[in-house]
C-alpha cells in the first residue's frame, strides 16, 4: 500500500519540476486498493485557514509534537 | 505502429533483425565502431552520415555528422552529397536502419558505403564520446533515453530533473519507493531526513533497506541503495529529527518537499514549514488499505493541509 503512494507522490514530483500535466495541487486523491477504488477530491483555498490566509493565526513554527499530544514517533502504518 | 512505437521496437529487436539483414545484404559493408573511431581519430576523410529521425538526434550524435532521416535519402542524398565517390559511414541507432540506407545508397550509384555496427548506441556503450545539444554526457543520454524520448521530457526535461533538489521527510515506507523512482529517473539532488534505524518489522514495505541493514541508521542504508541504483544522484543525508528548530533552514535548501511521514505532529510540521519555506510539499498518508495523496502549494494559488484540517486531529483520536 505505501508503495502505490510513494510512487504517485514521486510522480507528482517529476510532474512539477517538468511542468507537465496537471498536478495534484487542488485535488485530493483517495486510493482504496480493496475496492480498486481512486477518487478525486476537489479541494480549495480555505479563507479562514489559520495558516496561509491573509491574517494568519500561525505565525510561525510551534511545538507539534505537544499540540498533538502524540510522541512524534509512532510505528504506525507508514 | 505509431512512431514512438516503432522506435522502441527497432532498439530492442536491432541486433537480431541486423543479423537477418546481413544476410540477406552480404554485399554491404558493415565497420565496426572502434575501427570508426579510429578513422575519425586519423582525421581520414569521410562522410558521417547519421540517418535517424529528427527527434532521436536529442540522444548524441557524432560530431560533424550530415543529418538525412532514411526515408528522405532518395530525394535528399543527391543534394547533400554530391559527390558519389567519397567514403561515406552511414549509422543509425543500432545498426539496422543504417543497413538498409546504405543499400539505398549503393542503388543510388555511391561507390563507398559502410554501415556503423551497432550504431550510436554502440558506441555510446563502447564508451565513446558523443556531441549534444543538451550538456548531457554520453552515459547519461544512454542512461535516461526512454526519457529523452518522451516529447513531456526530452533532454531538456532530463537536464531539469538532473538539476533538481527534492527532501524526502523519512525513509519509510512511503519514502523508500519515492526515492527508488526519483532515484532512477536522475533527480540530482535527494535529501533524506530520518533519525530511525532499520527494523525488521520495517523490511515488508521499506523497499530501500536489506536484512543486513536491521540496526543501522535508515539514512546510512537509504544513501547506499541509491548510489546503487544511480551514481548520478548526490544523496544528502540528516540522521536527526525534523524539528520546528531545523524544519525551515534545510527546506530552503531545496525545491520540493515529499512527506513521508507517518504521524500528524511531522505533517502538520512539514506543511507549516513548506508554507514558511514557500515550497510545494508532496503529501502522503496511508492507513491500513487506504492511501491519500495531494500537492500543497499555496504559493501557486492552491490550499494548504491546514485548509482541509485546521488543526491536527486531537490527542486520543488518532490511530497509530
Amino acid at each position: 500500500m505505501p508503495g502505490q503512494v510513494g510512487l504517485i507522490q514521486a510522480t507528482e514530483v517529476i510532474k512539477l519540476i517538468l511542468k507537465k500535466g496537471k498536478p495534484l495541487i487542488g485535488q485530493f486523491l483517495i486510493y482504496n486498493s480493496l475496492e480498486v477504488e481512486f477518487r478525486l477530491f476537489p479541494v480549495q483555498k480555505n479563507p479562514s485557514c489559520p495558516l496561509c490566509n491573509e491574517e494568519p493565526k500561525i505565525k510561525e513554527l510551534e511545538d507539534y509534537r505537544e499540540v498533538c499530544g502524540l510522541e512524534s514517533r509512532s510505528q504506525a502504518a507508514a | 505502429m505509431s512512431e514512438k512505437t516503432k522506435k522502441l521496437f527497432w532498439q530492442v529487436a536491432g541486433p537480431l533483425l541486423r543479423r537477418a539483414l546481413k544476410e540477406k545484404h552480404k554485399d554491404i559493408s558493415e565497420i565496426s565502431i572502434q575501427e570508426v573511431n579510429r578513422l575519425i581519430k586519423k582525421g581520414e576523410k569521410m562522410v558521417l552520415l547519421d540517418v535517424r529521425e529528427k527527434e532521436e538526434l536529442s540522444l548524441g550524435y557524432l560530431k560533424d555528422s550530415i543529418f538525412i532521416p532514411r526515408a528522405t535519402l532518395p530525394e535528399k542524398a543527391e543534394t547533400l552529397l554530391p559527390d558519389k565517390n567519397e567514403p561515406i559511414i552511414v549509422y543509425c541507432a543500432a545498426g539496422v536502419r543504417s543497413l538498409l540506407a546504405a543499400k539505398t545508397l549503393k542503388e543510388m550509384g555511391y561507390s563507398d558505403v559502410s554501415s556503423m555496427r551497432e550504431g550510436i548506441e554502440g558506441w555510446k556503450k563502447a564508451g565513446y564520446e558523443v556531441a549534444s545539444n543538451s550538456g548531457l554526457t554520453s552515459q547519461q543520454l544512454s542512461r535516461y533515453s526512454r526519457h529523452i524520448l518522451l516529447q513531456e521530457v526530452g533532454a531538456e526535461g532530463q537536464a531539469k530533473l538532473l538539476q533538481a533538489k527534492v527532501l524526502l521527510v523519512g525513509a519509510g515506507g512511503l519514502g523508500c519507493p519515492t526515492a527508488l523512482y526519483l532515484a532512477a529517473a536522475g533527480v540530482g539532488t535527494l535529501g533524506i531526513i530520518d533519525d530511525d534505524r532499520v527494523d525488521l518489522t520495517n523490511l515488508q514495505r521499506q523497499i530501500l533497506h536489506r536484512t543486513s541493514d536491521v540496526g543501522r541508521p535508515k539514512t546510512e542504508s537509504a544513501k547506499e541503495a541509491i548510489a546503487r541504483i544511480n551514481p548520478d544522484v548526490k544523496v544528502i543525508t540528516y540522521a536527526e529529527r525534523l524539528t520546528s528548530d531545523n524544519a525551515i533552514k534545510i527546506f530552503e535548501e531545496y525545491d520540493i518537499i515529499v512527506d513521508g511521514s507517518d504521524n500528524f505532529p511531522t505533517k502538520y510540521l512539514v506543511n507549516d514549514a513548506a508554507f514558511f519555506a514557500k515550497k510545494p510539499f508532496v503529501f502522503g498518508g496511508v492507513f491500513q488499505f487506504e492511501g491519500q495523496a495531494s500537492v500543497f502549494s499555496p504559493g501557486n494559488g492552491g490550499p494548504c493541509l491546514r485548509c482541509l484540517f485546521p488543526e491536527p486531529p486531537p490527542p486520543g483520536l488518532v490511530p497509530s
